[in-house]
């Protein structure tokens, strides 16, 4: 059994506006030790997402201010070690939170509390699941802010969020989110809010604690290179709803859902001379209130005319299995995928008879290091640099060619491998 | 944190100076620049209808014919070691510290700002009590239950309390609490040392009245604090711990949100220690703020100047004590 199961799960919050569809029928599972990358634009559901599971968007009806939060109705199911979360009562998901899942967020300044010290809030998240003193907790907060490579870690322990940097604080909340061994870990866009520099240090420090505590892992973002990285699988989410989902390599090698295309596309390359400019995927990210009818994405598509008909239009393409595990909703066929992949990414599309060959995968896909490793995998080096803009792009040609979308400083420019960000309207 | 205290201590005394200064210039240069002279000025230092010896003996009473820098000086002077008011014949002695000395009453102006100042001590911290309490909870709850009944109805009784002013609902009050039902009848003035009860009794009107406009202006700043702060990602931090709801309310949200209304409640006190005419004058109490009153009344310079430093005073020293309590709650203030 995997350890979290979402299945047909259904956010809704009601508006002045209407009823907004945040989540339509999402359905995913996740075991113990594995990454999920969570991938869309803005609006596309996946924060949504990751509140529902952490029962975040609870609120006893009509209180805790936020109004949205009132009228807020989650269906389908959520289960993490088999527990359903949906019917759990409030209390339980409570004590659930924060001891079997944990979550990290975006802005490590806004999300630590600045009146308190670092320990202090770690050993709060400790002590209200393990009834221990506070001196026991306080050696669990040094440990842990040493694990997670904190200097001097007895000694900062005391010290408040605003004399840490960015990367200390990010590393903060990611001991105060394993203090007590959760088994999932929620990463809402762990490493946008920081430095390029540091956003490596972070994701390298989370697959380390992965490993080590055995933890799952849902990476939510809308940087593809940190999925590149990260993710043993991922899952493509577009109005609330999953597009495509299936093994990392499969979705970045072959992706079959004409949004993937899109924010594939919209990515810098820095294997490729730069002589096109980037694509945006054309449009803005549909309203949650009136979502187009049939698939989704069809205004934003270009290829509606090569389903034929009005299909795109009126009929909602089921997630169907296209590969082993590797899902994907649309009308296009087999054939029509490869041939528009193929065009639109001469580079990245598998030679016939190439990847995917399911005798010779990737050594170990619970292991994201072998990602970056461009020996392992046909063509994937690029988005491991992507990935990890830190590192020096991958050889000194690339260096001396002038197209390359380099910062002035000489690394990659910050944007590499970030989705062109859309607001909802 | 130390040289914190020290600098604010520093800023403080200073300020104290000036204010003093401007005080000072308010009196005594500003009439001269509008083409007073001394013997004009010394004029409205005596009793009426005054003769032209009164006069004279009170401009060298006063050394107003002398510089001002070394006016000033005998001023602060003495604050610290009293003054003698000579004009040869006879000499008036102010003890001190002599804040003036009040020719019209005879009699210093120090003794006279004491003896009014526990009345108004009284009123202002009781009704601090009351509206800190009150207004905070009230504020907490409404922010809580947003949209709700308790937080319509309570914002609308809110918007009243700020509305009415303290001579409307203080005389409303005193028409059906003390005179129509009487509850508490003959609201008097009865020192803490006479008689405890007795002075809780009478000061429990003005305490409610001058709380209410406060209370009201509290529970808006703090719904609206609490709105706001319990949208803070800190907060959903907070949940994501697991912790119990009134854990994150008070230790997360509230403490947040508490912190501008410390910075607003430390000027509103200071502001009422200087006196709170508009209480004090309807229920008569013998405070500061009616001491104002009388001394603008009867034009008695030195009482006014006494008064008004008094109240600068208190704004200081409690602009002081909240900027050091600021730093206290608020670590990022310290450095």
């Amino acid at each position: 059994m995997a350890l979290l199961e979402v299945s047909d799960l259904r956010v809704r919050f009601s508006t002045d506006d209407g009823l907004v569809k945040a989540v339509d029928g999402l359905t995913f599972s996740l075991d113990r030790g594995r990454t999920l990358g969570i991938v869309g634009e803005s609006g596309s559901g996946k924060s949504v997402t990751s509140l529902a599971i952490m029962g975040l968007h609870r609120g006893r009806a009509g209180q805790h201010g936020a109004g949205k939060q009132a009228g807020t109705e989650v269906t389908g199911e959520i289960r993490l070690d088999g527990e359903d979360l949906v019917t759990a009562s409030d209390e339980r998901v409570r004590q659930l939170r924060g001891s079997k899942m944990a979550m990290i967020f975006q802005d490590p300044l806004t999300a630590l509390h600045p009146y308190y010290t670092v320990g202090a809030q770690i050993i709060e998240a400790y002590r209200v699941h393990n009834n221990v003193s506070k001196q026991v907790a306080r050696k669990r907060a040094v440990d842990l802010l040493g694990r997670v490579g904190i200097p001097q870690p007895a000694v900062r322990v005391d010290d408040y969020p605003h004399q840490f940097s960015g990367g200390m604080r990010q590393r903060a909340m990611i001991a105060m989110a394993l203090s007590c061994d959760p088994g999932l870990l929620i990463a809402d866009e762990p490493t946008t809010a920081l430095d390029v520099t540091v956003q490596a240090q972070i994701l390298d420090l989370i697959v380390d604690l992965q490993q080590e505590f055995g933890s799952a892992v849902v990476i939510i973002t809308h940087d593809l290179g940190v999925v590149a990285e990260l993710a043993d699988e991922v899952l493509v989410m577009y109005a609330g709803r999953a597009v495509e989902s299936g093994p990392a390599l499969n979705v970045f090698q072959q992706p079959a859902h004409p949004y993937a295309w899109g924010l594939l596309a919209s990515m810098p390359r820095l294997d490729v001379a730069r002589v096109e400019r980037l694509k945006p995927i054309p449009g803005t990210p549909p309203s949650l209130i009136n979502v187009p009818p049939g698939c989704p994405f069809h205004p934003r598509c270009a290829y509606p005319a090569q389903v034929g008909g009005d299909r795109c239009r009126t009929e909602e393409p089921a997630l169907n299995e296209i590969a082993a595990g590797h899902r994907a909703a649309c009308h296009l066929t087999a054939a029509k995928r490869r041939e528009i992949w193929a065009s639109i990414d001469p580079a990245r599309a598998p030679e016939p008879g190439d990847a995917p060959d399911p005798a010779e995968p990737p050594a170990d896909l619970a292991d994201p290091a072998d990602l970056a490793d461009p020996a392992d995998l046909a063509d994937p080096a690029d988005l491991a640099d992507l990935a990890d803009p830190a590192e020096p792009p991958a050889g000194p040609a690339e260096l001396a060619d002038p197209a390359e979308p380099l910062s002035d400083d000489g690394r990659p420019a910050p944007e590499a491998g970030t989705v062109t960000e859309v607001e909802a309207p | 944190m130390v040289t914190f205290v020290i600098r604010r201590l520093i800023t403080a005394i200073f300020l104290l100076v000036v204010v003093s200064i401007i005080t000072f210039a308010i009196f005594f240069l500003i009439p001269r620049l509008a083409g007073q002279n001394a013997y004009e000025l010394a004029t409205q230092y005596v009793g009426r209808n005054p003769t032209r010896a009164a006069i004279l003996q009170m401009e060298a009473k006063l050394g107003l014919n002398e510089a001002l820098p070394v006016q000033y000086w005998h001023f602060l002077v003495g604050i610290v070691a009293g003054t003698h008011y000579n004009d040869g014949p006879s000499v008036t002695y102010c003890p001190p510290p002599c804040f003036g000395y009040s020719f019209r009453n005879q009699q210093p102006v120090w003794p006279q700002l004491v003896a009014a100042l526990p009345v108004t001590v009284s009123l202002a911290i009781g009704a601090a009590i009351l509206w800190l309490v009150g207004g905070v909870a009230i504020g907490v709850l409404s922010a809580l239950r947003r949209g709700t009944f308790f937080d319509r109805f309570s914002m609308a009784v809110a918007l009243a309390g700020v509305s009415l002013p303290i001579f409307f609902t203080g005389l409303i009050s005193l028409e059906l609490f003390s005179y129509k039902w009487a509850l508490f009848p003959n609201v008097t003035w009865v020192p803490i040392t006479q008689n405890p009860a007795l002075w809780a009794r009478n000061l429990v009107l003005p305490w409610v009245t001058l709380a209410f406009l406060y209370a009201a202006l509290y529970a808006r700043l703090t719904r609206a604090g609490m709105l706001e702060t319990m949208n803070e990602d800190f907060i959903r931090t907070a949940r994501a711990k697991g912790l119990r709801e009134r854990t994150v309310v008070v230790r997360h949200g509230l403490r947040a949100a508490l912190t501008p209304i410390l910075t607003i409640f430390g000027m509103d006190l200071g502001l009422l220690l200087g006196g709170a005419v508009l209480t004090e004058t309807t229920f008569s109490l013998p405070g500061l703020g009616q001491f104002t009153i009388l001394a603008i009344q009867n034009q008695d310079f030195p009482e006014i100047m006494g008064v008004v430093l008094l109240a600068a005073f208190f704004i200081v020293v409690a602009n002081m004590l909240v900027d050091i309590l600021y730093a206290v709650v608020d670590p990022r203030v310290r450095t």
